[in-house]
C-alpha cells in the first residue's frame, strides 16, 4: 500500500519543519546521482532560501546595514521558526521586526528593529490600497450638526510609526541612489513618521508632536469631542483650527465618521 | 459651548481645504510628470524570484544557532554614530 | 463546467516574453514588438499601487497570459478560495488568453512552502487533482493550463511516467497543457529518462502554450533557476516540440539575474525564429 498522498504531504511538512527527514525519504527513490536525503534536501534548501531571498526584497535598508553574511544568517533563523500562511510571497515578514529587537546578537543595533518596521510600512503602501481623498462635499453638508461626533480615518495604505532613533534618515541614506553626507547622528533624533502612499508614490513624512497627537487618536476611533478632553486632561495644548485643515490638506484624512451612528 | 464652537471651526478650516483643491483640479493634472516617475519604481515582485523557480541554498545552515552567533555585522551600520561612544574603528 | 466554454488562447500567437517589474519603464516607453506577455498572476493580487497600474497600462497595447504559482493543485488542503477569488477579480480586469498553473503542490497543513513540490504518479493523486481542476475551472468560469514542473525527486509510489499522469489529468478534467520545455529537459537530466519520450507521450491536441527558460548546471543535477538563456540542448528539444505540436504559443521565462529587455527580444526572436523555420507558420497564418 502507498503512503497516502496527504500523509506523503506531512511527511515532507515534519522534514522541512522538524528535520524529521526519515518517513518522506522513506518514500522517495534512491537512484542516480544524488540520494534520497540529498534530493529533499535540495527541496529544503530552496524553500528556505526563497523566503530568505523574500525577507532581504522587503528589507534592503536592513540588509544594507548590516551586510549579506550577517543579515542571511540572521534571517535562516527567522525563517526556521516563521512559517508563511499565505501564497503570496509579499505577505511574508511581517514580524521580522520584532524577531530583530529580540535577537541577541542585535542587541548592539538598537535602531534595527524600527528600520525593520519602517520598511515593512513601506512595503505595505506601495503593494497597499489606493489612498481615498476625504469626501469633503459631504463632510461639509453635515459638519455643522455633528461635528463633535466626528471622527476622521487614515489613508487605508498608512503606517503611524514612532521611533528613538532617526529611522526615516536611516533609510534614506541607505538608498542604492542616495548621494551626500551618509553620516547618521543617532543622538536626540527621535522622530514620529507617517507612511503612506499618495497616488503611486510612497512617502516617508514627518510628523510634528500636534500632528501625531491627532492622526494617533483618530487611528484610535476617537471623535473630536474625545480628542478635545484627552488633550484636557494631558493639559496639551492644541490648535485644532490651524491643525485639522493641515491634516487635510497633506492627504492624511482619507474619510470621516459620525461616531454617534456607530 | 466653546468646544463646539472650536470644532466647527476647525470642520470649516478642513472644508475650505476641499474647496481650494477643488479649485485646483485643473492644476492636478499637471502633476503626471511626477507620477512618471513612478513607472521607474522598480521594486521586484516578491514572487517573480520567489516559487516560480528553484533557488541554491545561500548561507550554510549550520551556525545558524543565535547563541554560537559568529558573524559581525559589516554593513552600513559603521555610518550611524552615537556622541557616547568612539566612532567605530575602521576595519 | 460547460465544455463548450473554450478557450481565448486564439489571441496569442508566437513568442512572447515574460513581463518583470525590471522592465516596466522600457515597455511603456519603447513599445517593444512583442506579440503578448505573460504575467505572474500573484505579483497582481494586491489592492492597488505602481505594479497594478503599469500591468493596466502594458495590458492596453498586449494580449496577456495570467500564470500563477499557487493554487497549489495538488495539495489534500481545502483549496484556498480566497486566493482563487483573487485570481478571478484581476482576470475579470485584464481579460487574460489563458490562466494557468502549475501540476504540483505548494502548500500542506495551511502552511505555504513556495516551491513547486512534485506529486506521486499514482491513482489516488489523479482522482485528487482531477476533482480541484474542476473546481477551478467552475470558479474561474474558464479551463486552465496545467504546467509540467522541474523536479529533483521522484516517488517508490508513482505507477505510470509523468506524462502519463499529465496527459491523463488533462483529459479527464478537460483543462490544456503549458508544456515547459526546460522543464522536461531538467527532470529528464535529473531522473534520467529521455526528454523526447516525454514529448511523445502528450496529446497534441492538449497544449496550448510553451515555456522556455535557463537552467543552472550544478554537476551533480540541474536546477531550474530561470537565470541564464536558453541552453542548446533545450533549443533543440523545442524543435522537436515544435515539429510534434506545430506553432505553439512559446514563452520565455527570465527571472533572476535579469538582463536588458535587448537580451530578452533576442532569446524570443530565436524562438520565433525556429517556430517559423519547422512549422512554416507565420503569425497570420497561425489565426487559422
Amino acid at each position: 500500500m502507498p503512503m497516502p498522498l496527504h500523509e506523503l504531504q506531512q511527511s515532507f511538512l515534519n522534514a522541512f519543519n522538524d528535520d524529521d527527514n526519515t518517513d518522506f525519504v522513506d518514500e522517495v527513490v534512491n537512484a542516480g546521482t544524488l540520494s534520497a536525503e540529498q534530493r529533499l534536501q535540495v527541496y529544503k534548501d530552496s524553500i528556505t532560501a526563497s523566503l530568505v531571498n523574500t525577507l532581504a526584497e522587503i528589507y534592503p535598508v536592513c540588509l544594507r546595514l548590516v551586510g549579506e553574511e550577517y543579515f542571511h544568517a540572521m534571517a535562516n533563523i527567522y525563517v526556521k521558526q516563521t512559517p508563511s500562511y499565505s501564497p503570496d510571497l509579499g505577505d511574508y515578514g511581517e514580524t521580522f521586526a520584532k524577531f530583530i529587537d529580540h535577537f541577541p546578537p542585535a542587541q548592539q543595533l538598537p535602531y534595527f528593529g524600527d528600520t525593520a518596521r519602517l520598511e515593512w510600512a513601506w512595503h505595505r503602501a506601495f503593494n497597499g490600497p489606493d489612498a481615498q481623498e476625504l469626501d469633503f462635499t459631504a463632510l461639509s453638508a453635515v459638519h455643522e450638526k455633528i461635528g463633535e461626533a466626528i471622527s476622521f480615518t487614515l489613508p487605508e495604505n498608512s503606517t503611524l510609526l514612532a521611533s528613538d532613533f532617526p529611522i526615516d534618515r536611516i533609510w534614506e541614506t541607505n538608498q542604492p541612489n542616495f548621494t551626500g553626507d551618509d553620516i547618521v547622528n543617532l543622538d536626540n533624533n527621535a522622530v514620529r513618521l507617517i507612511v503612506w502612499r499618495k497616488q503611486l508614490n510612497v512617502l516617508i513624512e514627518q510628523l510634528t508632536r500636534d500632528e501625531w497627537f491627532l492622526l494617533t487618536m483618530f487611528a484610535n476611533g476617537l471623535n473630536l469631542t474625545e480628542v478635545f478632553q484627552h488633550a484636557a486632561q494631558h493639559k496639551i495644548k492644541l490648535d485644532i483650527v490651524a491643525q485639522l485643515p493641515r491634516l487635510a490638506e497633506r492627504g492624511w484624512l482619507s474619510g470621516f465618521i459620525n461616531t454617534k451612528e456607530l | 459651548m466653546e468646544m463646539k464652537k472650536i470644532v466647527n471651526t476647525a470642520l470649516a478650516g478642513v472644508v475650505a481645504v476641499g474647496l481650494s483643491m477643488a479649485a485646483g483640479t485643473a492644476l492636478a493634472a499637471k502633476k503626471t510628470v511626477e507620477m512618471e516617475k513612478c513607472y521607474g519604481v522598480a521594486k521586484a515582485g516578491k514572487n517573480d524570484c520567489g516559487t516560480a523557480t528553484h533557488s541554491c541554498a545561500g548561507t550554510s545552515t549550520k551556525d545558524n544557532d543565535p547563541h554560537s552567533w559568529l558573524f559581525v555585522p559589516k554593513g552600513t551600520c559603521s555610518k550611524l554614530t552615537d556622541g557616547s561612544t568612539e566612532p567605530p574603528p575602521k576595519s | 463546467m460547460d465544455n463548450n466554454v473554450t478557450l481565448s488562447a486564439d489571441n496569442i500567437h508566437g513568442a512572447g516574453v515574460g513581463l518583470r517589474s525590471s522592465h516596466y519603464s522600457y515597455v511603456i516607453a519603447n513599445h517593444p514588438p512583442v506579440p503578448w506577455f505573460e504575467i505572474l498572476t500573484d505579483n497582481y493580487l494586491i489592492e492597488g499601487g505602481s505594479p497594478l497600474h503599469n500591468l493596466m497600462r502594458i495590458r492596453q497595447d498586449y494580449p496577456m497570459a495570467m500564470h500563477s504559482v499557487g493554487m497549489s493543485l495538488g495539495s489534500t488542503d481545502p483549496l484556498n478560495k480566497d486566493y482563487l477569488h483573487k485570481i478571478k477579480q484581476l482576470a475579470d480586469l485584464i481579460q487574460p488568453s489563458v490562466i494557468s498553473d502549475h501540476l504540483c503542490w505548494t502548500s500542506i497543513d495551511n502552511q505555504c512552502l513556495h516551491e513547486l513540490l512534485p506529486l506521486p504518479y499514482t491513482e489516488e493523486a489523479i482522482t485528487h487533482v482531477v476533482q480541484r481542476i474542476k473546481e477551478v475551472q467552475d470558479h474561474l468560469e474558464q479551463p486552465i493550463l496545467i504546467e509540467n514542473v522541474s523536479s529533483y525527486l521522484t516517488y517508490k509510489s508513482s505507477q505510470i511516467n509523468e506524462w502519463e499522469f499529465i496527459n491523463t489529468i488533462a483529459e479527464q478534467a478537460n483543462c490544456y497543457i503549458l508544456l515547459d520545455i526546460n522543464n522536461i529537459f531538467v527532470s529528464a537530466q535529473n531522473h534520467n529518462f529521455a526528454p523526447t519520450d516525454y514529448l511523445q507521450g502528450i496529446a497534441i491536441d492538449r497544449v496550448k502554450q510553451f515555456h522556455l527558460a535557463g537552467y543552472t548546471d550544478l554537476q551533480t543535477h540541474l536546477l531550474d533557476t530561470h537565470s541564464d538563456k536558453v541552453h542548446p540542448p533545450v533549443w533543440e528539444l523545442y524543435k522537436t516540440a515544435l515539429k510534434r505540436f506545430g506553432p505553439v504559443p512559446t514563452l520565455l521565462e527570465w527571472d533572476k539575474e535579469i538582463p536588458e529587455f535587448a537580451a530578452l527580444l533576442q532569446e524570443m526572436q530565436s524562438a520565433q525564429h525556429f517556430m517559423d523555420e519547422i512549422t512554416g507558420a507565420k503569425h497570420a497564418d497561425a489565426v487559422a
